[in-house]
Formats: C-alpha cells, structure tokens, sequence
C-alpha cells in the first residue's frame, strides 16, 4: 500500500464549513502558545488566480491539475518552543470531529523514533467521491492541521506538499517527514 | 454623451475613493488602536508615480503607511492582540490570506487579498518590535504566489521599496 502523501494537513468538511476553519477553541488557543505560527487560508478564487501561474511543466503541472477540483485549502501549522507545551486531548478533540459516520480515517501513522503522528481523514458521498481530505500531523514540538475542500484524490495530494506551506509527510518513512516548504 | 461621460467619471472616481477609504480605513484602525499617527513620509507621493511608470515585481499600486514606537501602548506586545485588530479590519472585501507569527522574535505578517478585477490587490501587516507597517498593492499572481510562499520576504521587499 503506497501513502507516499507529503501533506500535513487537515481538514475539508463540507462547503458548509469550508468557509471557516472549524476547529475546537482550545486548538486555536494553541497559536497564542505557540512560538511559530502559519496559518494559510486559501479560497476558490485565490486558488484559482495562483493556479494560473503556475508553470505548465513537471511537478507544478501536477499542482496546477489538482487545484483546479479544490475549492480551498486551510493549513494551520504551529511550532512550539519546548515539548509538551500542547496536550494531546487537543489534538484528540480535533481528531474526533473526523469520525462521524461521514468520515473515514485513511491513515494512521505513528513513529516511535521522534514521536510524530499522522492521520488522513476522507469525506465521501454515496457514490464514492471525495469531497475533502483532513490531515492531521504532529510532533512532540509541532502541530499541523491542512483542511482540503474540493473533489480530490488522496494519492495526489502528495503534489501539493511543500507548497503554501502545506508540509511535506511522507509516510513511507519516518525519517521523510518534513515540513519545510520546497 | 457628456452626461454619460460624466457618469463613467463618478464611477471611476467612486471605485477609486472606495479602494483607497479600504487601506485609510485600515491606517485609521491603527491609529486609533495604538494611539499613534502614522509616521510622515517624504516624497512619498513621488515614490508612488515612480512606482506606476516602473511597475516593479508585477505592482501597479502601492499604498504605504509606517508605524514607530508601537511598544509604548501597552497592548503592542501581545500577539493575539495583534490578531483581533487585523480581524477586526478585515472585510470591507479583505480576505484573510496568511498570517506567520514569532513569538521568538516578536515579529507578525498577515496578508490579505481583495479580487481586482484580472489583479489581486494585497494588503500587507508587518509588525516588528517597536513599529509596525501597512502596504497595500495591485499585484499579478506570480506576485501572489511570492507572497504566498514567502510571506515576511515579500512584506520586507515591498515595505522597502520607499527606502530606495
């Protein structure tokens, strides 16, 4: 089974909430304890005005393929000063939102070596076709949450790591998990 | 036809007055936020017509108003402070695009964008230590992507480019 999905992200409920990040108080509570923060808010538009200009060749024209079915893409991405300084319940809380009965969990990947957690969660309709993609990864020092909105593919999402600050995370090792942008 | 002339002139003049009350709007909400005026810049008007008839980097605008001495209000420090305020200036058309924020470094930069017809006009926050900075411009995408990626590059080449 090939996860090669270079993301750290989560999120892409239904259109409903693709307007606002959804996540539970205390996670966005997170960011003032936070030494480093990103957060990115990408709408339809933005993401179709950046798609636009973005070279037609190799790697960008696999982005620019896959923007054009994503309706918006949300990354929040904190960086903490020591470990320990968010609790896992906050995570929890988020991971949870992803398991009603319209939700399945793709991905559950744990790495011993550093501590580090990744999970995909996928929204699908009664024919099978996705409508978002959540991503939910952390460290004992960082937490990254990326919400895709839009009908995607889970297996090429990976295009997209590493761009608007959306982490790399390659699940085929630990030792691939990055987060710096290209 | 000079009535209809002078129709497409109030128009035209309108939109023009609303895009500039957005970043007046914005200054003004800083100014009263910190209780400071925003720092006079000379020749700045002649840095904007320089940067018309160069249009650097994909910018055909450019709006620029600069902060100092910021850590004497009380509340400068505090980062989420700092997020209320640019939440509360948001709208008017203005959507939240990226916000990076150093705790470390005490340095904050949001970005927000406005559609602009075939342009997207970019509203950018700097917040250093002690002062802060609004840049509002006209940009392509190739420049919204630079923004995009990186956001405290951008902010610092397009606040610096009255300096030259």
């Amino acid at each position: 089974m090939k996860i090669g999905i270079a993301v750290l992200a989560a999120a892409a409920l239904a259109p409903l909430w693709a307007q606002e990040m959804r996540l539970p108080a205390n996670l966005e509570a997170l960011s003032i304890k936070a030494e480093e923060s990103v957060e990115v808010t990408l709408d339809g538009s933005m993401l179709r005005l950046a798609a636009k200009w973005l070279p037609d060749q190799g790697e960008d024209a696999k982005a620019k393929k896959l923007l054009a079915g994503i309706q918006g893409i949300y990354v929040r991405s904190y960086r903490f000063a020591a470990e320990g300084a968010y609790d896992k319940s906050d995570v929890d809380a988020v991971r949870n939102q992803f398991r009603a009965p319209d939700w399945s969990r793709i991905v559950g990947a744990r790495c011993k070596g550093h501590g580090g957690e990744a999970d995909v969660f996928v929204k699908a309709d009664a024919n099978g076709t996705i409508g978002a993609i959540v991503v939910i990864a952390t460290e004992p020092r960082e937490l990254t949450v990326v919400n895709f909105v839009g009908t995607l593919d889970p297996g090429q999402i990976s295009y997209l790591g590493g761009r608007f600050h959306i982490p790399v995370l390659d699940l085929t090792s630990c030792n691939n998990w990055r987060r710096d942008s290209k | 036809m000079n009535a209809r002339f002078l129709a497409v002139l109030l128009v035209a003049t309108v939109a023009g007055l609303a895009g500039d009350w957005d970043f007046d709007h914005v200054v003004k909400a800083f100014e009263s936020h910190y209780g400071v005026a925003r720092v006079h810049i000379p020749f700045l008007g002649v840095a904007n017509l320089a940067l018309k008839l160069k249009r650097p980097a994909g910018t055909s605008e450019f709006h620029l108003a600069v902060f100092e001495h910021l850590d004497s209000s009380p509340a400068y420090q505090d980062l989420a402070d700092r997020d209320r305020l640019m939440q509360a200036v948001a709208g008017h058309g203005l959507h939240p695009m990226i916000a990076v924020r150093s705790r470390r470094d005490g340095q904050s930069t949001y970005i927000f964008t406005a559609e602009a017809g075939k342009s997207t006009v970019l509203l950018i926050a700097t917040f250093q230590r002690d002062g802060a900075t609004l840049v509002q411009v006209k940009a392509d995408g190739n420049t919204l992507l630079k923004a995009l990626e990186d956001p405290e590059g951008t902010a610092s080449s397009m606040a610096g480019e009255h300096d030259e």
